[in-house]
């Protein structure tokens, strides 16, 4: 058996798409109640819903000494096991409430796992979302039933560095994010495991991020104050007068309503043009592009503030 | 969320990249700039182009970020056409008025750019 024990990290589940994005997982095949010495080897209880039978090879985890023991099982009556484990006192202690894998009756086990992609595309000028899954990926555990699933390399395949729309006042950066839900299933020999639904959704944007940045982006998202940070190297975009511009922030799908508060002001500080701009909410949950047109751009500013915050 | 834009007037090469979101910089030809000499580079692999003017070591840094793109492009009077930058690094070299920065700077197909 198979429990998700980490997510990947962040709040607001948005990840980046080229950072390893992991779900972890940890198999039991059964849980031990109550180690014995049975003439000199070691005795188990395990609970209900284990299918280990006599000549099963099983691996059983030490939480003290953090590595498995590999056994074979002697003798089975009901939910006692003996095995060919030879008995060391700490047993009683070290194996209590650990767990064993199950090698013979739950051969070639790994995790399946699939995503369903929520993505906006553009088609003949028109943008339209689409829902889709992809195919799935395989993933096996170590020595001690611990599965790393890392799916960036599933989320990278859904982005490029095609720009989508045409500099109109917002537009969906389709081909830079978007978001997915996950499923996965336990599966070995002979298994009829349906798929199990995360339960969430989660978004992903195409961003590159060093080990030490993670893969979260919580600091993009706007928070409730307006709190957040655009998708920009520079601290200060430059906007070059005449020439196409925009700039890009992620819609929390959590707000329905946001407005831009675009502000231009000469050399001298002077407020040469006020606007405020309602934002259509196609592009909730989504990276999406503001663009500054070239004859919005008042003929005496110098600099240009921006204030995107909810429209309620 | 607030954000601050300046706004700069030039005419030149006009580029725009993703990495982290969408960049844009306008760019001059190194056959116009004073300082450059243009016979270091191999005119015929590609533009060869300069920031054309001072930036902070903060700007410096982002423009870096064109290096590490997988998506340049250029705006032509036919639109936005792909590019590949040729060199691995900006080579930084610093003149009486603060840096300038260079590169080598290929079209997909064309050499020229946008400029009115």
């Amino acid at each position: 058996m198979i429990t998700l024990t980490t997510k990947p990290g962040g709040v607001q589940r948005l990840v980046a798409t080229d950072a390893k994005v992991r779900f972890v997982f940890q198999r039991k095949d059964g849980e031990i109640n109550a180690p014995t010495n049975q003439s000199g080897f070691l005795r188990i209880q395990l609970d209900a819903g284990h299918n280990l039978t006599d000549g099963s090879y099983i691996a059983i985890y030490d939480t003290a000494e953090d590595r498995i023991h590999t056994a074979t099982v002697t003798f089975v009556s009901t939910n006692v096991f003996d095995t060919d484990l030879a008995w060391e006192a700490r047993f009683a202690t070290d194996f209590d409430n650990s767990y064993v894998l199950n090698y013979t009756e739950r051969n070639n086990h790994y995790v399946e796992l699939r995503i369903k992609v929520f993505k906006a595309v553009e088609s003949g000028g028109s943008i339209s979302q689409i829902e889709i899954y992809r195919s799935p990926l395989r993933f096996t555990g170590n020595s001690k039933g611990l599965i790393t699933c890392d799916i960036s390399p599933l989320l990278r395949a859904e982005v490029s560095g095609e720009k989508m729309g045409d500099y109109d006042t917002i537009d969906v950066e389709g081909n830079q994010s978007g978001a997915f839900e996950v499923e996965y299933r336990e599966r070995y020999d002979g298994d009829t495991n349906a798929w199990t639904e995360e339960g969430f959704t989660w978004w992903y944007a195409y961003m590159q991020r060093s080990e030490a940045q993670t893969e979260d982006l919580d600091d993009y998202v706007p928070d409730l104050s307006g709190q957040g940070i655009p998708f920009n190297e520079f601290e200060r975009p430059v906007l070059f007068r005449g020439y196409p511009f925009d700039f890009q922030f992620f819609w929390p799908s959590s707000v329905s309503a946001l407005l831009a508060i675009i502000t231009q002001y000469n050399a001298s500080g002077t407020q040469v043009k006020h606007n405020e701009i309602p934002l259509d909410d196609d592009a909730k949950g989504k990276m999406c592009s503001v663009a500054l047109a070239p004859t919005f751009v008042h003929a005496q500013a110098s600099r240009i503030q921006v204030i995107i915050e909810s429209a309620l | 969320m607030t954000i601050n834009i300046d706004i700069k007037c030039r005419r030149g090469q006009y580029l725009r990249w993703y990495f982290n979101g969408w960049h844009y910089w306008c760019f001059v030809s190194a056959e116009e700039s004073e300082e450059t000499q243009r016979e270091r580079y191999n005119s015929e692999a590609g533009t060869v182009l300069v920031l054309g003017d001072e930036v902070t070591k903060a700007q410096l840094i982002a423009l870096s970020s064109l290096m590490k793109s997988k998506f340049v492009e250029i705006l032509t009077p036919h639109g936005w056409d792909k590019c590949l930058v040729l060199d691995q690094e900006i080579r930084y070299r610093a003149d009486k008025n603060g840096a300038l920065v260079e590169f080598s700077l290929k079209t997909w197909g064309r050499t020229d750019g946008y400029s009115d």
